[in-house]
């Protein structure tokens, strides 16, 4: 560290700086336009030196912000001082106060023996969900979004915080401001439950919908914002934001109203806590994703995201087991499978764009000996290794989700209630389908991955191609052979994934035959890509070089020398 | 210290840098020169962890910034020629962030912070929102928030741009402190006469090669094939012209108010004789003297027709 204090001479010859002819002033000396000894240092420059009670909590605020992730610290700061942010509060305050006065007039005279809690909670719930659901989503994805177009998110990106850190500050201070919203109606949520009428869980658990659903979309806006490069794209992408936004306003209006108010809910607390867990793992995920998306090309960006699929796998299978058990129906077993399928379809393409090249610092990670790497190189970053991934997890986990169905049918736990596809024909429908369209999207990206380098853009545009190609070329063969469209589902309709969803969840179930070929014919397009994935399979672990050894055991004995003066 | 190793980086087809080599010592400036586009940016990228190189290496104090990045990041202070701000924050506020971003703690942070402020003048500005400051100021603080953690080398790409001349003449003995500091500092500027001043060595790049990396005095030795001479003349000039036209290698003779101007295809012995004979002639001069070539003019004397 330059000590601020040293004279430290520049060198102490004049040629060394040929303008003036003399030694040099020292750094300490130096500065820029004069520097303004006379005045007085800012706050933030100076140690907390208080006496007392009060200069210990100075010291000790001090320490505690100084463990705070400082990206919190600076958004926190920022929020505070805008108008966004003030007009905001200031709204949610005078809506709160407008609609408790309203309340009380027009429920009077009876609000002294009537129960109205539940009605009030209704203006309480849309006031909270607003301001949670549409400002604190856009002002995240605003804040990345600017931090990335105006360049100073590479500045960050030199210093200590990891994009995963970085990204979490985002959301911390995301957090925060629901904290503080949230500060502001809850006398009003006091006064509600003093109305009567509803009970103090069911305002815990509409708090915590709220919650929940807004640190969800918050995650979700700051995926969005690292996807746009651009204004123009920005600008779709943050339409595309508030339009779901708005459909979420609406969908969880529309449970919690008709639901949860009137405590009609035929759930449990571990379903709550389950769909709970559900949501918190898509807040990691996108979390994740976004930090992988801004992380430096240096970095592996893939493995913890991979990491968080298989768990939010594990995961779903543990609530959808849960919900068949408590229902007994197997449809939840069929639902789970085709949410999953889903799921698997939509990561798959993504991963299929993901850099084919790696850095050699995770090159330096790979799985060395023949054990670790048929075990771990789908976890490794790259286009291959994550089609791999998806396949692989994906029917291991359809495969267990129907195990459990038949366990259940065996045991006589769960039994049919609506339909009549049994979950292994859905399973391997489902896998069929995973195998089959993640393959082909593959095949059609990859001349453009390899021509245009790593894009989301090229697989989604495939995944739109292969979807509607699906639908639309067993019609063009019924109206070749018949002459017209046929109505009646058959074999032909194999590739019509919408159709096959609609016959598999229909009274008469999916015929066996038909998802034993959907998976025959998944399976030849899986071994077709497995010849282009060798290259992939090849890649070996580096070595680590010997400086990075050297400086590694420096270090090590750095920390020990300190640790030990420490002590 | 900082290395680059035959360091290339493609971008589709485009050649952005192309096999670049070069070290600077610890302690030591180096200036890099090059055209818009001829890859100075996406070499200094390279050494600050953004890019990585298609081939090749690159070290900062030994530690290569593709297979180390965390340590070198560490080690470094980078300040980019685009300035990014936050709105509704201060000076301050800004300083305090990235000391807390780069793992400063307690009193050390704010030790930093204050030398920072002194250093770069910014103390007076210390609460006012950065949205306000001038051009000049924003690289202040710019500079500032690159030696906030008190890095071993600095990346400067463009740190004169938009200073006042007061400022740049600071700047120029900043940066020669900052050396003598033991600092070793890679830095860039349009304005070639502030690198020659400040520059121990100086790279010039195009098209993403490296055409010359020498010190400036060095640079104008390799290059010289002619050297451009001024007479100035008490009296009439005539008999000077007369005797500078007997030489064959005296040619671009040019005359304006007793003075002339002319090149000479030869080395100092022959600038040495040439005077001797118009003393002989007994021609009153003034003033005799070798136009010194500036920066600019090596530039485009290193970079003209080199990179086809």
């Amino acid at each position: 560290m330059t000590d601020p204090n040293a004279s430290l001479r520049a060198g102490g010859d004049g040629d060394l700086d040929p303008s003036a002819g003399q030694p040099l002033p020292t750094v300490a000396e130096l500065s820029l336009g004069g520097g303004g000894q006379a005045i007085p240092y800012p706050a933030l420059a100076l140690d907390p030196d208080a006496s007392g009670f009060w200069g210990w909590v100075d010291r000790a605020t001090e320490r505690l912000t100084s463990l705070l992730n400082p990206i919190l610290v600076k958004e926190a700061r920022q929020s505070l001082k805008s108008k966004q942010f003030l007009i905001t509060f200031f709204c949610l305050l005078a809506a709160s106060c407008a609609w408790t006065i309203m309340g009380i007039v027009f429920n009077a005279p009876d609000v002294y023996y009537i129960p109205t809690g539940e009605s009030m909670m209704i203006g309480y719930f849309l006031i909270l969900s607003v301001s949670m659901f549409a400002f604190v989503p856009l002002v995240a994805f605003r804040s990345l979004a600017a931090e990335l177009d105006e360049g100073t998110y590479e500045m960050l990106a030199i210093t200590r915080l990891s994009a995963w850190r970085i990204v979490s500050g985002k959301m911390n201070s995301a957090v925060l401001q629901m904290l503080i919203y949230f500060s502001a109606i809850v006398p009003c949520l006091a006064f509600c439950y003093l109305l009567r009428g509803i009970g103090l869980l069911t305002i815990i658990l509409v708090v915590a919908i709220i919650f929940i659903t807004a640190m969800v979309l918050t995650a979700l806006a700051l995926v969005l914002s690292t996807l746009a490069k651009g204004r123009t794209l920005q600008t779709f992408l943050l339409v595309a934001l508030v339009a779901f936004i708005v459909v979420v306003e609406f969908t969880c209006c529309g449970f919690v109203f008709s639901m949860v108010l009137p405590e009609q809910w035929s759930g449990t607390w571990f379903g709550f806590l389950a769909s709970f867990t559900v949501a918190a793992s898509f807040v990691v995920l996108f979390v994740a994703a976004a930090a992988a998306r801004i992380a430096p090309v240096t970095e592996n960006r893939s493995t913890r995201l991979r990491v968080i699929l298989f768990f939010q796998q594990a995961i779903w299978v543990v609530t959808i087991a849960y919900a068949a058990w408590v229902t007994g129906d197997f449809e939840w077993i069929n639902e789970g499978l085709l949410y999953l399928g889903i799921f698997w379809l939509l990561v798959g393409m993504f991963m299929c764009g993901e850099a084919s090249e790696l850095s050699p610092r995770v090159r330096r990670g790979l799985p060395a000996t023949y054990g670790t790497r048929m075990l771990f190189t789908w976890w490794m970053p790259g286009p291959g290794t994550g089609f791999m991934f998806v396949v692989a997890t994906g029917v291991a986990g359809l495969v267990v989700l129907a195990g459990v169905g038949v366990f259940g049918i065996q045991t006589g736990v769960v039994r049919s209630t609506s339909v009549d596809t049994p979950p292994p024909v859905f399973a391997a429908m489902m896998m069929g389908y995973l195998l089959g369209y993640l393959g082909i999207i593959r095949l059609l990206s990859m001349p453009f991955l390899k021509r245009f380098g790593p894009s989301f853009v090229a697989p989604l545009i495939a995944a739109i191609v292969a979807y509607f190609l699906g639908v639309i070329v067993p019609a063009i063969i019924d109206v070749a052979i018949q002459g017209r469209v046929s109505f009646k589902y058959s074999a032909l309709h194999a590739s019509n994934w919408g159709w096959t969803w609609d016959e598999a969840f229909s009274s008469q179930g999916l015929p066996a035959e038909v998802a034993m070929l959907i998976l025959v014919v998944g399976s030849g397009v899986l071994a077709i890509n497995l010849i282009s994935l060798f290259r992939e399979f090849r890649l070996r672990k580096i070595a680590v070089p010997l400086r990075v050894k050297q400086d590694l055991a420096d270090e090590s004995e750095n920390q020990l020398v300190e640790s030990g003066s420490g002590r | 210290m900082i290395e680059l190793q035959g360091v290339t980086r493609l971008f589709g087809s485009t050649r952005a840098v192309d096999h670049v080599s070069f070290m600077v010592p610890r302690g030591s400036v180096f200036g890099y020169i090059g055209p818009n586009g001829a890859g100075k940016t996406t070499s200094m990228r390279i050494l600050a962890t953004l890019e990585l190189p298609t081939e090749g290496d690159a070290f900062i104090e030994g530690l290569s910034s593709v297979n180390d990045p965390d340590r070198v990041r560490r080690r470094l202070g980078f300040m980019p020629d685009a300035f990014g701000s936050y709105s509704d924050t201060n000076c301050a506020e800004y300083l305090d962030f990235f000391a807390r971003s780069n793992g400063l703690v307690g009193r050390e942070r704010t030790r930093r912070i204050r030398w920072v402020m002194d250093f770069t003048g910014l103390r007076s500005m210390a609460e006012k929102p950065i949205t306000g400051l001038s051009k000049g100021m924003r690289q202040r603080l710019c500079l500032g928030r690159a030696l906030i953690h008190d890095p071993s080398v600095l990346i400067l790409d463009e740190p004169a741009a938009g200073l006042d001349p007061r400022a740049r003449i600071e700047l120029r003995q900043i940066i020669r402190s900052l050396a003598a500091d033991g600092k070793t500092i890679l830095i860039s500027s349009h304005i070639l006469s502030e690198l020659a001043e400040m520059c121990d060595r100086v790279g010039i790049i195009e098209q993403g090669r490296l055409l010359a990396n020498d010190t400036v005095a060095g640079l104008k030795g390799n290059s010289q094939t002619h050297l451009d001479l001024i007479v100035v003349i008490d009296g009439e000039t005539e008999t000077a012209k007369t005797i500078l036209s007997q030489w064959e290698d005296v040619s671009d003779v040019v005359e304006l108010n007793r003075t002339l101007q002319f090149r000479v295809a030869g080395d100092r012995q022959r600038q040495i004789e040439i005077l001797h004979r118009l003393c002989d002639a007994r021609v009153n001069v003034l003033e005799y003297r070798v136009v010194d070539e500036s920066l600019e003019d090596l530039f485009l004397k290193v970079t003209a027709g080199k990179v086809q």
